[in-house]
């Protein structure tokens, strides 16, 4: 076995580098009145720039470290709904922190890390590598959960959240071993030789698939996985939340598809059942179990997990080209959902205290601009036109028909029928209800934070109107 | 003493480390669990790379013992602020979030 020095291609990794200098140096931003902004804006230069090298590497296919890091357009796109995402979350935590003063560098460099962390992810088709990114994105995670550490529930979520999670990372690790003890590889690519010559059994090989499923199948939060994320999102600091609901899911999701890309080239079925069975369960128990829900965060978790469900109908037809149906689904879930957070945390005044459903009523009276935006991220959330929920779910839905899964689809409509009951009670709370004054302060005027929810809720608006080019980006992505 | 005893000492202990896992209550124990799980996958890398395949099992293991490491000293940093607040370690005492 002959040695090459692998060629390492700086160009590859160059966003992370910056990510990660921007994160080293918000750690010496000491602590202090007016450091608020200071830290804000490091992270969020820190991001934009990334986002302005986006353009240099789509269609290129760059590659680093011997084809160990891929930046193809796919990983570019997911890569950009993250960096959007957090973008969101640099705003809200802009002024959900006012009352805390203290560690704010560190807050923004973990949160920069866990970037860095989700873009590896993203960006590898080695498992070895996609699992040092999940426990660079999962250590920054359960830090950022625990980050107010005198709230008793924040620190029962983190615990909660970092046992289970790192459970799930050794059980993910046991199906790489297995995966190298079938293949001799980490890399997917494992699978282009994978014959009846091969060292061990094909049980070995399903046994490691089906492990790293269950890895995955944690850190995206679908059922019979998805335990920790409602107390997790309800315990963590509401800013946390809304970043853990989306971020960590597109980058899972996102090695779900490389693992069935590959997967259903070769053995179908066994990924095909995995993923059915994930998706009707997560759509059953994410929508029955959302009903049931008084406080705000809460529910949002639940239909999160719902949500994930819908989007791995998708996965079920990779070869009929679902792979432009789930980045299109994701782009819009990204919006949506940051969005519904969004109002979370405005509503979230102090640290321990949970937002309840209640908290909305009679929103719509004093605050007509934030109770439309609500309106639209639910409406886009239950899949009503004209929002891009409809669009992303109608495109989802056609390629499970598609792909020969009538009776996952007929499921998944039931469930959305379901799902409209707790989404239109938080529309009937805000409009509907007129007694009670909110809890927000009469004026608070136009500022960043409403701003980013106006512009969220107006793309959703225009995406859901003329989705082309929005789909003709996700359709280039996944050509590879 | 063949492949497949290493084989299957490292899935006994892994399956020693779930069912500690799920049967235990104590924070730290839970901890000692989870380094089992982890440490047991290291042993089936090494039975792997000697017995079928080249070195390569055997670097994977360095990059795991690290992981393990950070994973650690993030949990236990967790572990110490809960004993300051709760003033316990059992986790199911720990039940302000409903679910």
């Amino acid at each position: 076995m002959d040695f090459t020095i692998p060629d390492v291609n700086f160009i590859s990794f160059a966003p992370e580098v910056i990510l990660l200098l921007f994160a080293t140096i918000l750690l010496f931003v000491q602590s202090g009145s007016g450091r608020r902004g200071v830290c804000a804006l490091l992270a969020f230069l820190a991001l934009v720039s990334n986002i302005l090298m986006t353009p240099f590497y789509w269609g290129k296919g760059i590659e680093g470290f011997g084809g160990l890091i891929i930046r193809d357009n796919f990983s570019i796109m997911c890569q950009t709904m993250i960096i959007v995402a957090v973008i969101l979350v640099i705003v809200y935590s802009y002024q959900y922190l006012v009352f805390e003063e203290k560690n704010l560098g560190e807050y923004y460099t973990l949160l920069l890390t866990s970037v860095v962390g989700m873009n590896i992810m993203i960006a590898s088709t080695n498992l070895m590598v996609i699992f040092m990114g999940m426990e660079i994105l999962s250590m920054s995670l359960y830090v950022l959960v625990a980050f107010f550490k005198t709230v008793r529930e924040g620190m029962e979520a983190s615990i909660k959240y970092f046992l289970l999670g790192a459970f799930a990372s050794a059980i993910f690790l046991l199906g790489i071993s297995f995966f190298y003890g079938a293949s001799g590889k980490t890399g997917l690519d494992a699978f282009v030789m994978f014959d009846a010559t091969s060292k061990l059994t094909v049980p070995f090989f399903f046994v490691g698939i089906s492990l790293i499923m269950v890895g995955l199948g944690f850190k995206i939060a679908s059922v019979p996985f998805h335990m920790w994320a409602p107390d997790a999102y309800e315990g963590a600091p509401t800013s946390v939340a809304s970043f853990l609901s989306v971020a960590p899911k597109i980058a899972g999701m996102a090695v779900i598809f490389r693992v069935g890309i590959e997967m259903s080239k070769y053995f179908p079925e066994v990924m095909l059942t995995i993923i059915a069975f994930m998706a009707v369960t997560s759509m059953i128990v994410g929508n029955f179990a959302a009903m049931r829900q008084s406080g705000l965060v809460r529910m949002l978790a639940y239909s999160g997990i719902a949500q994930v469900g819908y989007m791995m109908i998708s996965l079920l037809a990779i070869p009929q080209g679902g792979g432009s149906a789930l980045l299109f689904y994701l782009s819009i879930y990204v919006l949506m959902n940051m969005g519904a957070f969004g109002i979370a945390v405005l509503l979230s005044k102090k640290k321990d205290k949970r937002v309840q459903i209640n908290d909305l009523k009679g929103l719509a009276g004093e605050h007509p601009v934030i109770a439309f935006t609500m309106a639209v991220f639910m409406l886009s959330l239950a899949g009503i036109p004209p929002t891009g929920g409809f669009f992303a779910k109608f495109y989802v839905f056609t390629h499970g028909i598609e792909a020969g899964y009538l009776w996952v689809v007929i499921i998944a409509v039931i469930t959305t029928v379901a799902s409209l009951y707790y989404y239109f009670r938080v529309i009937v709370f805000m409009y509907m209800t007129e007694e009670e004054a909110g809890i927000l302060p009469k004026n608070i005027g136009i500022n960043l934070f409403n701003f980013a929810l106006i512009v969220a809720a107006l793309l959703i608006i225009v995406l859901g109107v003329i989705p082309g080019s929005l789909l003709e980006l996700a359709q280039q992505a996944v050509v590879f | 003493m063949g492949f497949y005893h290493f084989l299957s000492l490292g899935i006994i202990l892994f399956a020693i480390g779930v069912v500690g896992f799920v049967i235990r209550n104590n924070t730290i124990v839970l901890l000692l669990s989870v380094e089992l799980m982890l440490n047991s996958v290291n042993l089936i890398f090494v039975a792997f790379s000697r017995y079928l395949y080249g070195t390569e099992g055997q670097i994977y293991v360095f990059i795991i013992m690290t992981i393990a490491a950070a994973e650690v000293a993030v949990g236990l940093a967790i572990v110490v602020s809960i004993y300051r607040l709760f003033g316990t370690l059992d986790i199911s005492k720990i039940k302000l979030l409903k679910g």
